[in-house]
């Protein structure tokens, strides 16, 4: 087994132990009961929470987000490296980044949507200023996406980290937006129980760890394709 | 016990949209995979 596979399986490996560990916290939660979790009455009450069941989303929703902006802080990063040495893999590396960055931050939204509408009553609301900068944030990263398939070329390339590093405002913006605008995102509540954070802690590693199986999985599929088109420049030079 | 039913819905919503990526990245490598085979069978066949 080389480098590369023995990587592949150990981050596998150790993601899926911190996935069962998160499963079967979460499944003592299930079967406890919502007791520190108040439920005092309708929201938006600082500290309460209207369904307090429903309040365990928290516990994979937050590091589906955080996973989401590590992808792109990592699109950032290649871009930034990409102009710097014009080396095509951190252009690889930007794209198979953000790929998985779409896919997280787009579960983050749809389990933020349905905790919404528990603890709200309603899936979405455009005037909360912290779900619509999460709407362009995926908007932007869904357009980095789709302009940046198909063959690349050194142009392409240069223009997708220009797009790459300006994309990565929208990451702050979604984040800080709470405090600035209005918004009933849970976060501005003041008081999560104590005892979730452990838990947390380990949703966060076990997601950053799956990421990073699959970014490193995303960048072997990348180095086939590369293969691919080398075979078939190969192919045609010699016809 | 009534919010749970969102809860579970989230839950369900997280593993099948982290399980239909694994589904693509797969699809997607077994294709790439068999076709660099097929090439590779080509080319040195030729070459033969």
């Amino acid at each position: 087994m080389g480098r590369r596979e023995s990587l592949g399986t150990g981050l596998l490996v150790a993601s899926m132990v911190f996935m069962f560990l998160l499963a079967a916290l979460l499944a003592f939660y299930l079967s406890e009961p919502a007791s520190s979790f108040p439920d005092c009455g309708p929201p938006p009450l600082p500290g309460c929470w209207s369904a307090p069941d429903a309040f365990r989303i928290f516990l994979f929703h937050v590091p589906l987000a955080w996973t989401a902006y590590l992808s792109f802080g990592i699109v950032f990063v290649a871009s930034v490296a990409y102009l710097r040495t014009r080396d095509l893999r951190w252009d690889t590396l930007a794209m198979a980044s953000a790929e998985i960055g779409v896919v997280f931050v787009t579960l983050a939204l749809l389990t933020g949507s349905i905790w919404n509408r528990a603890e709200l009553g309603v899936y979405w609301r455009w005037e909360d200023g912290r779900l619509f900068a999460t709407f362009v944030l995926w908007t932007v990263y869904i357009a980095y996406v789709a302009l940046h398939t198909g063959t690349r070329d050194v142009q392409e390339a240069r223009l997708s980290a220009v797009f790459g590093i300006f994309a990565f405002a929208t990451v702050p913006v979604s984040y800080l937006s709470q405090f600035f605008f209005s918004s009933l995102h849970i976060s501005i509540r003041p008081t999560f129980p104590a005892e979730t954070w452990p838990t947390l802690a380990v949703g966060v590693v076990a997601f950053t760890l799956f990421f990073l199986y699959l970014l490193h999985w995303r960048l072997r599929i990348d180095a086939l394709e590369f293969r691919l088109v080398g075979i078939k420049e190969t192919m045609e030079g010699s016809a | 016990m009534s919010d749970m039913v969102y809860l579970y819905a989230a839950l369900t919503v997280a593993l099948v949209g982290l399980f239909g990526y694994l589904v693509y990245l797969h699809r997607r490598q077994s294709r790439v995979q068999s076709e660099v085979a097929r090439l590779e069978a080509l080319v040195n066949h030729d070459r033969k």
